[in-house]
């Protein structure tokens, strides 16, 4: 090839990489939250480029815009940093967790809150432009939750990690509320559009196509709502567990492809629904596990992974057939994201797994130097939750305590974005990371 | 005679000697040992309780801030090279391999050695402080024999009605009790009922894997109490059946 033909392929693949950059402003890449990155995963195990430190836990997602990588942090703050550099650009104090992954759209950038409520932020400056107060932020809670005692005490999960991820669509942004509300609110002025009323907290975040929206909520419940006013479509009842209330609620979010709604449960099932009437066309059970995370769905296969059991799955799309499963060692509750012939899968004991696509296989797994470190043994040698160094009990705080204690290890609740063959991660370590 | 075979004489008694200067050191494992585990940035204390048991040893650990208390140890070794046992039971859930102390004496009559848990190790040095505080499981005791027969009940759990059945047996010789729980709810759940004790007026029967019981007074056909699983408690009453199995 000679020099220019060379260069001209350069500058047409820096265009080409801006360009499918550009379509990874959300939270699993599109509204549709298929989890499909438009760029390739390396296939060897990457190293650190750079590392970004926040004040607290980074369970938000990266998304990606004209250079900039935007994402939230526990310590309050919205950050936006250069992604080749790692270099900050600007931070907006939000006054709570920013346990979410923001969106951009039209220049703007809106991130949900813990303080309650939904931010619009200048992409560019990093000015506030409105916010729209909601009644507050709250996590799933109820009596005994899943074992802890005394029974007659009201908890709240430590596990409900995440906020509703804000989408952008047509001008409107939706997004779940603590307070049991699905929001629609004007990009541009931040006034209500409509609401619509759950049984209880919405931390899922909703997906769209066609017309419709859809999430789940910690009330068990499924919706299907018409995004243009509001109205219920449809709603599917999952699985109920009045005396843990452990297998319960939807924390995953959906995913929608060909005419088909994917979602996860904490009732321990992946189900697909047909996105028009609802139906159910079939569910895998996971046994007793968790689905936190949001499936990713490509090539007429469904991705995701389980809490307790530690499996990456894969299903047939159509039937619902495993097409294989692994063993991740460890839960995992941020989703996994197919980017080239390689899935990510971000495990909570602080490790990035790369797998092949086609069969599963693990190609390489990065962790995180928490991870590495392993204080008070967390984890096992081999990368497992070990638990009795873990919990202090069941009684009381215990709980917490515990998994406070699992995210020691820099846990990975955050969905990684691929952006020009480089990986970009939050950890619990409070760190963004850039693997390339 | 060769050298070989002197060597051999000469090596004999001296290990005899060894061996019996070791096994008259057995002894002075009974006591409470206690000391800190060197897990990296968790150092974690660790306190023993070996005392004579018959013609064994029994011991129990205790992992202060960890809930175990006065936990019986598993698979216990004393001899003249150490002391060694497993702490399945007060480390529950613990990932693969099963965690194990393994301690060596020194010549100042400390125990010397390591924690092995998760598939880490880590050094350990425990010193005697004092006697023996065995806690000790309370005894099974005899079944009375009113008590054997089938028994019958309902409780509910989580919203949803089991029936379980009660079969107690008597050995006529012992008067030792045994017995089985069948509990038909959502699935149908059969475990044998390992542990019993009985006093004037109360009755624990538990299966000893589980910790799953029944307890409760009974008096003229009726036990009126609960059924225990874990944090769950769920009023239960049982009334005899039929005749007496024996």
């Amino acid at each position: 090839m000679s020099g220019r033909l060379a260069f001209t392929a350069a500058i047409a693949a820096a265009l080409l990489a801006v360009a499918s950059a550009q379509a990874q402003p959300m939270f699993r890449g599109n509204p549709a939250h298929t989890g499909v990155a438009d760029s390739a995963a390396p296939r060897q195990a990457p190293k650190v480029k750079w590392r970004f430190p926040t004040g607290d836990r980074v369970v938000s997602s990266p998304v990606w815009h004209q250079g900039t990588v935007f994402f939230g942090s526990d310590d309050g703050q919205l950050y936006a940093v250069d992604a080749a550099s790692g270099r900050q650009r600007w931070m907006l104090r939000t006054g709570g967790p920013v346990a979410s992954t923001p969106a951009v759209a039209a220049g703007r950038v809106y991130a949900v809150s813990y303080r309650g409520g939904l931010h619009a932020v200048d992409a560019a400056s990093g000015a506030l432009l409105w916010k729209f107060t909601t009644p507050g932020e709250r996590r799933f809670e109820a009596r005994g939750l899943n074992g802890q005692q005394p029974l007659a005490q009201t908890f709240a999960d430590p596990y409900d990690v995440y906020l509703s991820s804000p989408l952008v669509v047509q001008g409107t942004v939706f997004f779940g509320s603590g307070d049991g509300h699905l929001y629609a609110v004007d990009a541009a002025s931040g006034a209500l559009r409509w609401k619509f009323t759950t049984g209880d907290v919405v931390h899922a975040s909703p997906a769209y196509a066609d017309g419709r929206l859809f999430f789940g909520s910690w009330d068990g419940r499924f919706y299907a709502l018409d995004a243009a006013s509001g109205r219920e479509l449809w709603r599917f009842q999952g699985g109920v567990d009045p005396l843990m209330h452990n297998q319960q609620g939807f924390q995953s979010s959906p995913a929608v492809a060909g005419g088909v709604v994917y979602t996860g449960s904490r009732d321990s099932h992946l189900y697909a629904f047909d996105a028009a009437t609802g139906a159910e066309k079939w569910r895998h059970s996971t046994g007793a596990s968790w689905v936190n995370t949001s499936p990713a769905v490509e090539g007429g296969r469904v991705h995701f992974a389980t809490s307790d059991s530690s499996l990456y799955h894969v299903l047939d799309a159509a039937t619902g057939q495993p097409v294989h499963q692994h063993s991740t060692r460890a839960y995992v509750f941020g989703s996994p994201v197919v980017a080239g012939t390689v899935v990510l899968v971000p495990v909570l004991n602080g490790t990035l797994q790369g797998r092949d696509k086609a069969s599963g296989a693990l190609l390489w797994e990065w962790r995180t130097p928490a991870a590495v470190e392993n204080r008070g043994w967390a984890l096992s040698a081999d990368g497992r939750f070990n638990t009795p160094m873990l919990y202090p009990g069941f009684w009381r705080e215990s709980m917490a305590v515990g998994s406070h204690r699992q995210s020691s290890v820099g846990s990975l609740f955050s969905t990684p974005l691929v952006v020009g063959g480089v990986i970009y991660v939050g950890s619990a370590d409070g760190h963004l990371y850039a693997l390339e | 005679m060769n050298g070989r075979n002197i060597t051999r004489q000469l090596l004999l008694p001296a290990a005899m000697l060894f061996g019996a200067a070791a096994a008259v050191a057995q002894p002075q494992a009974a006591g409470r040992w206690e000391g800190v585990a060197a897990v990296p940035g968790a150092p974690l204390t660790i306190v023993v309780d070996l005392a004579p048991d018959g013609a064994g040893w029994a011991g129990a650990v205790t992992l202060p801030g960890r809930v175990a208390k006065g936990v019986a140890v598993d698979g216990l070794r004393v001899d003249a090279d150490g002391v060694a046992f497993g702490l399945a039971a007060a480390m529950r859930f613990s990932p693969d391999p099963q965690p194990r102390i393994t301690l060596r004496w020194r010549t100042d009559g400390a125990l010397e050695g390591e924690l092995m848990q998760a598939g880490h190790v880590a050094p350990l040095l425990l010193r005697r402080t004092g006697d023996a505080q065995l806690d000790r499981a309370p005894a099974a005791t005899p079944l009375a024999p009113a008590m054997a027969g089938v028994w019958r009940g309902r409780f509910e759990l989580g919203g949803y009605p089991r029936d379980l059945t009660l079969t107690l047996e008597r050995d006529a010789a012992t008067g030792a009790g045994r017995g089985e729980m069948l509990i038909v709810g959502r699935r149908t759940t059969k475990l044998p009922v390992d542990h019993i004790v009985q006093s004037a007026g109360f009755i624990t029967l538990t299966h000893l894997a589980s910790e799953l019981r029944i307890e409760g007074r009974w008096r003229d056909g009726v036990i009126d109490g609960a059924f225990v699983q874990g944090p769950f408690e769920s009023p239960l009453t049982l009334r005899r059946d039929g005749g007496a199995v024996r």
